[in-house]
């Protein structure tokens, strides 16, 4: 009974490996828009940066880090507010499906810029190059708006 | 196994998880600020320190209604945001029709010039306030916030805290408090009841 029960498993096993699962995806297409910044705070070198990012390809873009020569270090950052405490956290690792797209927006997502250069100032702009998992970097152009434009 | 061996062990289960559950239930988050149980104990008087340096007595907010919220500046995203919707909606209400006050929970790295500079940066009156490790515990006591420091991968530190914001009227008492799941229409409401108290 045993022998049926174990022929039978490994042929169902062999039969997912062979490719009969999902199917082979070609690559991931990650697109970046939409990039925007506030005008920064003088007196702490940290910034905020917020943009669109889609996944045109048809397997999932993992993004992974991302820099900027304005800031010393660009992380991708989530605020969360649980039970009426808000908190920041660091995200390694941000998958986007295939066809999907995420937006990075105040209260949410964000790449935290930190040890600006200088001080972000309204109407500039300046680039992030966004790190994957696989695949080249992605340029993306923040332009800053005045603090209370959005 | 015998029957009598594994109705034990199922009831020791029970008696695991009704223990369990009974922690839980003891160790359950406290209720936000906003229940109407805190509603007499928000507030009061608190000595800090203006960006000016000087002290800064809750006395000279009397007589004008004020929005009062707790953040640091070295928070590129959510206190920011805050600021930003409560000076827009303040635009909407009337500019004069109260004051907002920004708190620090971070007086370590935000000293008088830091949270003067951050109150200056929405282009509109906003009273930044920091204090002495003391004045800035007592006075986050008062309002029932919760702050903590929270190391980051860098070496520095983020810090979590209450997100809400504090409704005082004109004579320093606490009326009701803003979240940011209220719609822009709720929102306008409350301040434009807090514009007339």
């Amino acid at each position: 009974m045993f022998r049926i029960a174990f022929l039978a498993f490994a042929s169902l096993w062999v039969a997912g490996c062979s490719g009969g699962g999902v199917a082979e995806c070609e690559a991931a297409r990650p697109v970046a828009s939409d990039g925007w910044a506030r005008e920064s705070l003088m007196a702490q070198a940290l910034g905020a940066a917020y943009f669109e990012l889609a996944n045109e390809g048809d397997c999932p873009a993992v993004l992974t880090g991302a820099s900027s020569p304005l800031a010393r270090s660009v992380s991708v950052h989530e605020s969360r507010e649980d039970d009426g405490v808000a908190r920041m956290r660091p995200v390694e690792r941000l998958e986007i499906a295939p066809g999907e797209s995420i937006v990075f927006a105040p209260g949410g997502l964000h790449l935290m810029l930190s040890g600006l250069e200088r001080p972000l100032a309204a109407g500039e702009q300046f680039p992030v190059m966004l790190s994957f998992e696989e695949g080249p970097d992605v340029e993306l152009t923040i332009s800053i708006e005045e603090a209370g434009a959005r | 196994m015998s029957l009598s061996t594994v109705r034990m062990i199922l009831w020791a289960l029970v008696a695991a998880v009704a223990v369990g559950a009974g922690l839980m239930f003891l160790n359950r988050p406290e209720p936000a600020a906003s229940t109407s149980d805190f509603q007499s104990s928000i507030g009061g008087d608190f000595e800090l320190v203006g960006s000016d340096g000087a002290p800064f007595r809750s006395a000279s907010l009397d007589g004008r209604p004020h929005a009062v919220f707790f953040g640091f500046t070295h928070c590129p995203d959510v206190c920011p945001t805050t600021l930003a919707r409560l000076a827009k909606l303040r635009r909407d209400v009337g500019e004069n029709a109260f004051d907002i006050v920004f708190i620090t929970v971070d007086p370590e790295r935000d000293g008088p010039q830091e949270v003067g500079e951050y109150a200056a940066l929405f282009d509109t009156p906003v009273i930044g306030l920091t204090g002495s490790e003391a004045q800035i515990e007592a006075v986050k006591k008062q309002f029932a916030v919760h702050s903590e420091k929270v190391p980051d991968e860098a070496g520095g530190y983020s810090v979590d805290h209450s997100a809400a914001v504090f409704l005082m009227d004109s004579e320093g008492r606490f009326i009701g408090t803003l979240t940011s799941e209220e719609g822009r229409e709720a929102a306008l409401a409350k301040l434009e009841r807090l514009a007339r108290s």
